[in-house]
């Protein structure tokens, strides 16, 4: 069955852009992702380490990357910002946090582990 | 699980009800300010009535006639966002703020309900939820006056199709105009929707002006409820300080965070930082705009329409990038701008409204230090005197539409000459 895929595809071209950053930013030198196209949206595992003086720093992304509250609305109204500007990153992480519809990620001690899902 | 989606519920619905409070404070100062008839008939009289960009429905219906607008507005708003099930999140209440505000300064039912038709058939158009729409649309009704302009002016036969016209398409074609400029401001004007507005209205403007039509809308600027607004501003204010007290932001260390944000959209303090300290911030940032004002008293200042909906705008964007830290940068650059440039007496209306609302430009601020801060409202001061005659002062964000203008000029600039960081 046909879907619309253009947006979904579109945002998590945004997505990984701002994760990708955010962990080379963090001191990572190698990043695993993986990519995966569903039945019902993209899938994307992204798994790293970092520099342990980051820890706060990534802990921070984490809370931002699941949020209290998911709002649509702010999603469409700023979602063409990520990948935009490279100076402050907690805004555009926040809304990456916004963007997607479920997430789980698990921070250690230098180690961080994504599992985020963006429905189409 | 579960119970984590009981407790965002009952977050959000406390959040409803200060929305709901403020509706109510609005419309017992409508009934304070005309306890009789007059109320009702000033509020007709605002519906039909022409605005602009410096308009006073208070000049129009009465102090109650525009506060029950407001409270009517407001109420319905968050009704809105209430009935598409999105959460009481910063932007919900910056935009919400933005709505009951700019009701005192030429938003009203009649002229906002087409542009809102507008933006319901751009989501059915591209077959999505509305609710993923409505702070775009809640925020295109900024160009409401074009649909009060047309109302008022056009012949009798045919005023009620064109205002119609007009309104659905602002509401039809604003949302995509809106997410486009995001890019090119890259979110450090907080006034986004009021950018595209300005580009919209200058279309519209530029295609009416060539069929003659003449864009002369004058100022009304009301001086008479100063007394009343005293007492209701601080009451709102001290409502939202007491509500983030009592949400859990009750020292010093629960605060302080939220000064550590640039403001950069999307910078949503309650989902960032909690809604206790992002109340007491609003309350904050919104008091800095009311001793302003009142510092001004001695010069003939006057609280009024107008000048309460910049308090508002203020406070609703508490919510959502303001904090004190990077909105007093920008107000000085304007101050200093309005003090140095002999042609804006600092006591004049738009002067007045662009100090306050200049404060979009709070993530510049943020983000680059305070000095790049003051810069910014300098500039601004200066180039929103001539943007009103861009759009026939039909948008009512005309000071986001300056300081989209700002941002293309002074972001490549900040850029430019900031260091690269050095990183490991």
């Amino acid at each position: 069955m046909k879907k619309r895929m253009y947006r979904a595809r579109r945002r998590m071209n945004h997505v990984v852009n701002e994760l990708s950053h955010a962990l080379l930013l963090a001191g990572s030198r190698e990043i695993d992702m993986r990519l995966t196209k569903e039945d019902s949206g993209l899938r994307l595992h992204m798994e790293s380490a970092f520099s342990p003086e980051h820890q706060r720093r990534m802990e921070h992304m984490a809370k931002l990357l699941q949020p209290v509250f998911r709002d649509p609305a702010v999603v469409e109204t700023y979602g063409e910002l990520p990948g935009e500007d490279q100076y402050s990153e907690e805004s555009e992480l926040a809304l990456v946090g916004q963007m997607v519809d479920a997430s789980q990620v698990i921070v250690d001690a230098g180690r961080v582990r994504m599992d985020l899902f963006l429905a189409y | 699980m579960v119970k984590e989606t009981i407790n965002r519920q009952i977050l959000s619905d406390h959040l409803h009800r200060v929305l709901l409070a403020l509706a109510g404070i609005l419309l017992l100062f409508a009934i304070l300010a005309q306890p009789d008839l007059s109320l009702l008939r000033g509020f007709w009289a605002i519906q039909v009535s022409e605005t602009g960009l410096i308009t006073d429905p208070m000049v129009t219906g009465g102090v109650g006639a525009a506060l029950l607008n407001a409270a009517v507005v407001l109420f319905l708003c968050t009704m809105l966002i209430r009935w598409m099930k999105l959460p009481f999140t910063g932007a919900a209440f910056a935009c919400l703020f933005l709505m009951g505000g700019f009701s005192l300064l030429g938003k009203n039912l009649l002229n906002i309900a087409p542009i809102v038709v507008g933006g319901w058939l751009h989501a059915l158009y591209k077959r999505e939820s509305f609710a993923k729409y409505v702070y775009l649309t809640l925020y295109g009704t900024c160009l409401a006056p074009m649909v009060s302009f047309l109302l008022v002016r056009v012949r009798p036969g045919v005023r009620w199709l064109s205002m119609a016209a007009c309104g659905l398409v602002i509401g039809f074609l604003l949302p995509a105009i809106a997410r486009f400029t995001n890019r090119i401001h890259q979110g450090y004007n907080l006034y986004n929707v009021g950018f595209a507005a300005g580009i919209l209205g200058l279309g519209i403007a530029s295609v009416l002006k060539g069929t003659g039509v003449d864009f002369d809308s004058g100022i009304s600027w009301s001086r008479g409820g100063h007394g009343l607004l005293c007492v209701m501003v601080p009451l709102i204010l001290l409502g939202l300080l007491g509500a983030g007290i009592a949400m859990g932001c009750r020292s010093w260390g629960a605060y302080k965070h939220i000064l550590h944000h640039s403001g950069r959209a999307v910078a949503d303090f309650i989902i960032l930082d909690g809604p206790g300290p992002t109340l007491v911030n609003m309350a904050l940032v919104g008091g800095i705009g009311f001793a302003y004002l009142l510092a001004l008293y001695p010069y003939g200042v006057r609280l009024n329409g107008p000048l309460v909906c910049c308090i508002f705008a203020m406070t609703g964007f508490g919510a959502f990038g303001k904090h004190p830290k990077n909105v007093l940068p920008v107000m000085a650059g304007a101050v200093l701008a309005a003090l140095l440039l002999v042609a804006v007496p600092i006591t004049s209306p738009g002067v007045l409204l662009a100090t306050l609302l200049c404060t979009c430009l709070a993530p510049i601020a943020g983000q680059f230090g305070w000095g790049w801060g003051m810069v910014a409202g300098f500039i601004h001061m200066t180039i929103v005197q001539n943007t009103s005659i861009l759009h026939g002062g039909m948008n009512l964000y005309n000071n986001g539409f300056a300081a989209g203008l700002v941002c293309i000029l002074l972001i490549p600039i900040i850029k430019s000459m900031s260091p690269e960081p050095m990183e490991d």
